[in-house]
């Protein structure tokens, strides 16, 4: 079984949640036809939205893994993109949110 | 109140997460959003009075948020602006700051506990600036009305210290008095420290011009770190006077200095003391306009900082008040192009320093003269004079400092500051 990533995110924010996380699901598919697409600019654009939203939210990994689609789309490194994405959606699947 | 917050970011989702966070600790506000990727560019006819605060990103798509800033910033009607930047941009907050920002906070480890913090500093803010307005449209009616709180000290009578009442302040004496304000020894009575309290004549209050002057000055000191800078305590105003409390220098100022007697070296140290006051005010955007050895005090570390800013002005409003014709300053320091009317940077105090320094040097001042105007017409016209025997190795940074035109001097405080680290080694 695989193992779960604990992520805390404020009580606050339980409204929220449910639409963020299926708006990430959704960008992963995203993500990719853009790396197919070799459309470096929007990934750099959305790898930076990601890592500002993701931290916020109390997902600290989405910041991480955003910062370097980000920093990766800028160079056109299109391979560090993708174990970036196999990343973003390792931890997509295996994410479970408490509310604190 | 309702709180109304405009929310400038190309990101929904942080969008989203402020307005929860806001609708969460203040049921009532009314977030506006406004995506820059959908929506464009804010226009100049946009009405930004109707905002509280203004929350905006840095990395927006293809748009640069110090862009924004700096041109939202420009307008009378922008509220106090939090700027929002990414992980690794604290050279661009530090920016942000300089440009005009009220704070700025982290998108990446944002909490509820940190935007609210920074919400509630910045509705202070504006509120702060809607009292200004306020008090600047009293004085207006003043005029119209004189009212009797006002007429009690008014016609020409300086308050003294048994008219003076403020909440928390004791009046140890009366210091002085200049053009705007006069100026008493206090005591704050929660712990006995000495302040200076300078408290805008009354007759004063009822110009709208000197009221929103010694208002701004409070406004664009408190702002500045720099421990060459007076340090600004407390400022408020009672039915009857506008006031601002500040650090009281106990050993006095240049002039009492250079009376005294005062070494070339000692001179080079104290001018090193002036450049960075005057390189921590010129990155706020700020011009002093009457540099002078009055304006220059001491402290019992023998440290300097730089006092009275009652006709400093930020940088951007230079040109309409020269627009005016009137000419601000004492005419001894002046330099060129403020005789001239013309518009102003931090080159313009350079040359003041200039004049002060020369002054140190050589006991007496460059230019004297037995009328204003031929005082003025020296600074405009007149060669630089030459330093006593002796001192010719200071004669070439005398040269550019009080360069007729400012292009000719120091681009900027720093480059000063690093010329005389440089100095004689």
């Amino acid at each position: 079984m695989t193992e779960k990533i604990r992520a805390e995110v404020s009580k606050d924010l339980e409204a929220l949640i449910p639409r963020y996380l299926d708006r990430r699901h959704k960008e992963i598919e995203k993500f990719r036809a853009l790396l197919a697409a070799e459309n470096f600019e929007q990934l750099r654009i959305d790898g930076h939205s990601l890592k500002g939203s993701g931290g916020g939210y109390g997902f600290p990994d989405l910041t991480r893994i955003g910062g370097v689609i980000e920093t990766a789309a800028k160079a056109g490194d299109a391979a560090v993109i993708q174990s970036a994405l196999t990343e973003y959606a390792d931890y997509m699947q295996r994410v479970e949110v408490t509310f604190v | 109140m309702t709180l109304r917050v405009l929310v400038i970011d190309d990101s929904e989702d942080f969008r989203l997460l402020v307005g929860q966070y806001i609708a969460v600790e203040w049921p009532d506000a009314e977030v506006t959003e406004w995506d820059p990727v959908t929506q464009g560019d804010i226009d100049d006819n946009y009405d930004l009075a109707k905002y509280d605060v203004m929350l905006l990103d840095y990395v927006m798509g293809k748009a640069d948020g110090l862009d924004w800033l700096r041109r939202l910033r420009r307008r009378n009607d922008c509220p106090p602006v939090i700027f929002l930047t990414g992980a690794g941009s604290e050279q661009v907050a530090v920016l942000a700051l300089k440009s005009g920002a009220f704070d700025y906070l982290r998108k990446h480890d944002l909490s509820k506990a940190r935007l609210i913090e920074a919400l509630r500093a910045a509705m202070n803010e504006r509120k702060a600036a809607e009292i200004t307005q306020r008090m600047a449209r009293t004085a207006a009616l003043s005029e119209l009305n004189r009212t009797p709180a006002v007429a009690r000290v008014s016609a020409g009578d300086a308050p003294d210290a048994q008219v003076i009442e403020i909440n928390g302040y004791q009046v140890i004496r009366k210091i002085g008095s200049g053009g705007m304000s006069t100026v008493y020894l206090v005591t704050r009575i929660e712990d006995q420290q000495q302040l200076v309290m300078k408290i805008l004549d009354s007759k004063l209050c009822e110009d709208n011009e000197f009221l929103m002057r010694f208002i701004q000055e409070y406004g664009m000191i408190s702002k500045i770190e720099s421990r060459h800078i007076v340090k600004i305590y407390d400022q408020g105003f009672t039915d009857r006077h506008v006031y601002i409390a500040m650090e009281y220098f106990a050993r006095g100022d240049l002039r009492g200095r250079i009376k005294a007697g005062i070494t070339p070296e000692e001179s080079m140290d104290l001018m090193g003391q002036v450049a960075s006051a005057l390189q921590a005010i010129h990155e706020h955007g700020i011009v002093h306009r009457d540099l002078k050895p009055e304006n220059i005090m001491f402290r019992d570390d023998d440290s300097l900082a730089i006092v009275d800013f009652g006709i400093a002005k930020m940088i951007s409003d230079v040109n309409s008040l020269t627009q005016t014709g009137h000419i601000l300053g004492t005419p001894y320091y002046l330099s060129p192009e403020q005789a001239k009317g013309e518009a102003l940077d931090g080159r313009s105090d350079l040359y003041s320093s200039g004049v002060m320094l020369f002054e140190m040097l050589a006991k007496r001042r460059p230019f004297t003269a037995t009328t204003p105007i031929a005082l003025v017409n020296k600074h405009i016209n007149e060669p630089i004079p030459r330093l006593p025997a002796g001192l010719e190795r200071y004669q070439e940074l005398i040269d550019v400092l009080m360069a007729k035109s400012p292009s000719a001097r120091f681009a900027s405080a720093k480059q000063l500051s690093e010329y005389l680290l440089t100095f004689g080694k």
